[in-house]
């Protein structure tokens, strides 16, 4: 029975093949080394050299194996519309892999008894995770979007031996996880995949293959909850922030809507002086031009900070990143920062663009941390002050911006 | 090959409809599938993309399956797929794309990618057997509202488009807004139709003079101000004199561009696609107009004007007679030059 496999929920897509269940596992792996949203477009390419590379006949195909999530959702179904298409034309069976799963069938080089632990990162400090009992193969954590730091104690509690964390999500939240076992990093890809597809061994039909999200799509939560504001549009829900910052210092993150313009105007009056009116926030996040925002608010409450974007296509622009002034060095512009480049990321946006006062050294640097480098420098360009503004981009190393 | 003729599968989904169809010879339509999120987006009072995205996956092969076995063809009597790759919403547009890609490749068949626009066109080919190019045409939908000069079927040039919201979108959102359902176009055609379209004289925007873009985001605004104004003074709006005075301004600023643009541009037919092109007073508009002055008027049936790959398949049939295919590289495009998407310029050259 010969397997194709594809692997697409990750940063690099991939391929697999092997003439039989048993038989060696050739494997083809994206090489350009782009973040993530290539796979589109490299994924049949990557199928394709493979199979000619190995003399296969893509008729002979008995069955598709692919990687169903949980990751990236655009990544997810890249591959899964490619994997049933493939299994419908060719008349060939589907076997959809939990990606966490296909993890115990990569090597860590570790004899004896362990846990694995694969975390794909689920972002703001969540992670996809589940835990096998290994050599055994047993799971006992079920697949699921966990907190990082609950996750790694609760696998440590109930593994009762060594903990291995592997995956993106171990390698991002490795400062959180050290304390709770060994980290030895890999990335899913499509010879796991084979494998684990191989020896789990269950064909369905092309229909029965669906997506693993393991998350709900934030619409559908904010319906469920009433929070989709179609009726009403409750105004100043969000009061100023003025008074001194409660003892507390306690920081709650969270996303912004149309309901918070009057609270964003306010800050950036704050922040900024020359603001922008609430209808022109309200307007970020209407119709097309629809935008991401996060807020940084203190246990009153009260928005102290935060960082918009619009997406303009398969772009997206920082349009302001700001903070109370009474609660500045707290990292709280670069959370807000962050979150709102995780969002535009998980969007499916390629790259990411700002102007910055050339003046502005420490929102410069902040940017920089970030990954956004200088692409250009616009003289006085800032009409009230004559200052230069820079051009900072972040993504799409070779400037190849498609129209 | 079948019966000695050239079949085109189509697939789009660019936005929240899945569909796939097979055409033969360019213009004649043997299936047509669509699978339509209307009743889950009407939750939500509008598109939301990953909702979009979920659904699409979970509908492609079965549409595809559809689209196939109601034209009685084989994957094997395929001689071309053909894709939308752009503009629309990039997980949306993803699906449809990744499954032609495998499908191609599986098949062992050619794969060409459409421009959106392009494919809208192309409806009034398969309405029309006898249309031939140049015409002007106008695609106004929820996500468009464009004047084309169409000089041939790979030689478009966009004279104008919208600066803001597009028609459908306006109509959505002032149906949003007077509280009575998604989406607005069909429900403001209906109502309109009892109500006074003289009742309140909106401003009709224009912009400034010889351009063919629109601008209907300070139509929306002007009737948004006019409900909130009469609520807060306690008056009773008649609902179907408001969405009468809103339609009748729409329509309005279109079928005077569209007509500007036929007569600078010397084309004596005029084509209407898009899903906004089923609107009633648009079309009896059209109609008098084309009438009074002489132009050939060309409208799709309903199912025509809506998001359908009957249209992509057309478009694709006329691409690949005049380009070749596209390579298995073909990607998505979320934004995509309609000049340049015709011509199969995919990445435009910096």
């Amino acid at each position: 029975m010969s397997i194709l496999a594809l692997e697409t929920t990750g940063k690099a897509a991939s391929a697999a093949y092997a003439e039989d269940a048993g038989s060696e596992i050739f494997e083809k792996k994206d090489e350009s080394g782009e973040s993530g949203m290539n796979h589109l477009q490299h994924l049949m390419p990557l199928v394709s050299e493979l199979l000619e590379e190995h003399g296969a006949d893509r008729r002979d195909i008995d069955c598709v194996a692919v990687s169903a999530g949980p990751g990236s959702f655009t990544g997810i179904r890249i591959g899964m519309a490619a994997a049933k298409t493939i299994a419908q034309v060719l008349g060939a069976g589907i076997s959809s892999v939990m990606t966490l799963e296909s993890f115990i069938y990569d090597e860590y080089g570790k004899a004896g008894e362990y846990l694995l632990c694969p975390l794909l990162d689920a972002r703001r400090h969540t992670v996809y995770a589940a835990a096998w009992l290994m050599p055994e193969k047993q799971k006992i954590i079920k697949e699921g979007a966990y907190d990082v730091s609950e996750f790694a104690s609760r696998a440590v509690e109930e593994g009762g031996r060594p903990v291995v964390f592997t995956g993106g999500g171990a390698v991002k939240y490795a400062e959180d996880l050290a304390a709770y076992g060994k980290i030895i990093p890999k990335e899913q890809h499509a010879a796991a995949v084979l494998r684990c597809a191989a020896e789990s061994g269950i064909i369905t039909g092309y229909d029965d293959a669906e997506p693993v999200y393991l998350k709900k799509a934030e619409a559908e939560i904010k319906r469920k909850e009433g929070k989709l504001g179609l009726r009403k549009r409750k105004k100043k829900e969000d009061g100023p922030a003025l008074a001194m910052p409660p003892a507390d210092g306690k920081i709650i993150y969270r996303d912004l809507s149309a309901d918070n313009a009057d609270a964003l105007a306010y800050l950036d009056r704050i922040c900024f002086g020359n603001s922008w009116s609430a209808d022109s926030f309200r307007g970020d996040f209407e119709g097309a031009r629809a935008a991401a925002y996060c807020g940084a608010f203190n246990s009153r409450d009260e928005l102290i900070g935060f960082a918009g974007l619009v997406y303009l296509g398969e772009e997206a622009e920082v349009n302001r990143v700001a903070a109370h002034p009474l609660y500045r060095n707290r990292g709280i512009a670069g959370e807000c920062l962050s979150r709102i480049l995780d969002a535009a990321r998980g969007a499916g946006v390629r790259s990411i663009l700002l102007e910055v006062r050339e003046a502005n050294r420490s929102a410069i640097s902040l940017y920089k941390s970030r990954g956004f480098r200088v692409i250009s420098k616009r003289k006085n360009y800032y009409q009230e002050t004559g200052e230069n503004a820079l051009i900072m981009k972040l993504g799409e190393e070779d400037g190849d911006e498609r129209r | 090959m079948k019966d000695g003729k050239f079949l085109v599968l189509g697939i789009e989904s660019s936005c929240d409809d899945t569909s796939a169809s097979v055409v033969a010879d360019g213009r004649d339509m043997l299936s047509l599938s669509i699978s339509s999120q209307i009743d889950i987006h009407t939750l939500y009072g509008g598109v939301v993309p990953e909702i979009a995205s979920r659904n699409h996956i979970k509908n492609i092969n079965h549409v595809i399956d559809q689209a196939m076995a109601e034209a009685g063809a084989e994957f094997d009597d395929l001689d071309l797929i053909g894709v939308t790759c752009g503009p629309g919403l990039i997980g949306s547009l993803v699906v449809g794309v990744s499954a032609a890609k495998a499908l191609a490749y599986a098949a062992d068949k050619p794969l060409i990618g459409v421009h959106h626009l392009q494919g809208h066109i192309s409806a009034d080919y398969i309405e029309y057997p006898e249309l031939e190019p140049p015409f002007a045409a106008v695609v106004a939908s929820g996500g468009n509202t464009d004047i084309i000069d169409v000089r041939g079927y790979n030689d478009l040039e966009l004279l104008g488009r919208t600066r803001d919201d597009a028609a459908g979108e306006a109509m959505d959102k002032v149906a949003r807004v007077m509280g009575i359902g998604y989406p607005g176009g069909p429900v403001i055609d209906r109502l309109a139709k009892s109500g006074n379209p003289h009742a309140v004289e909106f401003g009709r925007v224009m912009l400034e003079k010889g351009s063919y873009d629109f601008s209907f985001s300070g139509l929306k605004t002007q009737v948004i101000n006019y409900v909130n104004q009469s609520r807060m003074k306690g008056e009773n709006i008649k609902k179907e004199d408001l969405a009468a005075s809103f339609q009748q301004a729409v329509m309005d600023v279109i079928t005077e561009k569209a007509l500007e643009a036929a007569c600078e541009y010397g084309r004596e037919k005029i084509a209407l696609a898009g899903g906004v092109a089923s609107n009633s007073l648009l079309r009896s508009m059209m109609k008098d107009i084309c009438t009074e002055n002489g132009f050939g008027l060309y409208v799709p049936r309903p199912v025509l004007c809506t998001d359908n790959a009957a249209m992509i398949a057309c478009a694709a049939y006329y691409r690949y007679r005049e380009f070749g295919p596209d390579g298995l590289e073909l990607d998505a495009y979320p934004v995509l030059d309609l000049a340049e998407g015709a011509r199969g310029e995919w990445q435009a050259p910096h």
